[in-house]
């Protein structure tokens, strides 16, 4: 499946990609494998954790690495690029979901929504899909990936000083979903 | 009630994360209820993220590398043909206009040279006629431009 995955264009590959048209030449290839090796799992968990959408999560993430490779950033700090990496698949989200939104709310106009149009979130646990995707990215971002609140508030675009309280309900939430599927997870808060 | 954050927090965090508990973390954790939470939600969190790094492995670096390269190169080819696709823009409008001010230009001329050749019936259809030819003519020239534009390309 990745195979044919791969080459195809993904939902990024018209106007995004050729914003970075610029004849810049791409990063040398061991030095690049020896990078992704190390990020590219946790970048893909932080996808399709956050997204809880195959497809999407396959497209941002085929997306990320090629903004990656043409920004040229291999002789910066690793936690740098790493940064820069999440900072990038994020914004590709929050694109999505704004332009997702957009035209649900044009549909929305002549069709009322139904149960399809609604994005779905099998590929989440179930604590998880309970949460909105921002705070999913916010939970990840800090507690799986140890990122500081700069970091978190450069990714997600938001305040520095928000970050705080924003985490603090986002916990909260999750501990109410995982309080109400305790049996499930085999957790309990 | 639980404080909405604690100093100690991003240690409780690391150490949740990577397993090494030094003793005063450890001792804190079971006196502060926030990082005992903090340490409850990182481990949830990390043992899914394992779980998911187990269930969908990344594509090979060679892969995204090769696409990465797919798409330079498109990128590159798109500009450097950009002059060529405006250049057939301006010599298809060129064309049009072209046939457009001659078919004005010849327009009597056209008029009495149908009226020569054309059956009396047929006479009223004259402006129709005339369109039509000029049509077919553009169509024909637009065509020719389309078949050769791929010879220019690869050129």
């Amino acid at each position: 499946m990745l195979d044919t995955a791969i080459f195809r264009p993904g939902i990024f590959a018209g106007k995004a990609s050729r914003a970075y048209a610029q004849p810049v030449s791409l990063m040398e290839e061991d030095a690049f494998r020896s990078f992704y090796l190390e990020v590219a799992p946790a970048l893909q968990g932080y996808i399709r954790k956050t997204c809880g959408n195959a497809a999407l999560a396959e497209d941002v993430f085929q997306e990320a690495f090629y903004r990656f490779l043409r920004a040229d950033l291999l002789q910066r700090d690793p936690r740098q690029m790493k940064a820069y990496l999440f900072k990038t698949a994020t914004s590709l989200m929050i694109d999505h979901w704004r332009r997702e939104k957009r035209e649900r709310s044009w549909k929305s106009v002549w069709n009322p929504p139904t149960m399809q149009s609604v994005e779905r979130n099998e590929d989440l646990p179930k604590a998880l899909s309970e949460l909105r995707p921002v705070d999913r990215a916010l939970l990840w971002l800090a507690y799986v990936e140890g990122f500081d609140h700069g970091e978190i508030a450069s990714a997600l675009r938001l305040k520095e000083n928000s970050i705080r309280v924003l985490l603090f309900r986002a916990r909260k939430k999750l501990a109410h979903a995982l309080g109400r599927h305790t049996a499930e997870v085999g957790v309990t808060l | 009630m639980k404080p909405i954050s604690c100093p100690h927090e991003a240690s409780v965090s690391r150490s949740a994360r990577t397993g090494c508990w030094d003793d005063a973390t450890k001792a804190h954790v079971k006196e502060c209820a926030h990082c005992r939470e903090t340490a409850l939600i990182t481990e949830w969190l990390g043992s899914i993220a394992r779980m998911e790094q187990q269930e969908h492995p990344v594509p090979e670096a060679g892969q995204v590398w090769g696409y990465a390269r797919l798409l330079a190169l498109q990128a590159a080819r798109e500009k450097a043909l950009w002059p060529l696709a405006v250049a057939e823009l301006v010599v298809k409008v060129a064309v049009i206009l072209g046939l457009a001010a001659g078919i004005a230009w010849t327009w009597s001329g056209f008029q009495s040279l149908a009226a020569s050749w054309l059956p009396g019936p047929v006479q009223a259809l004259q402006p129709l006629i005339l369109s039509l030819t000029a049509l077919i003519t553009s169509a024909a020239l637009l065509l020719f431009l389309r078949l050769i534009g791929p010879v220019l390309t690869e050129e």
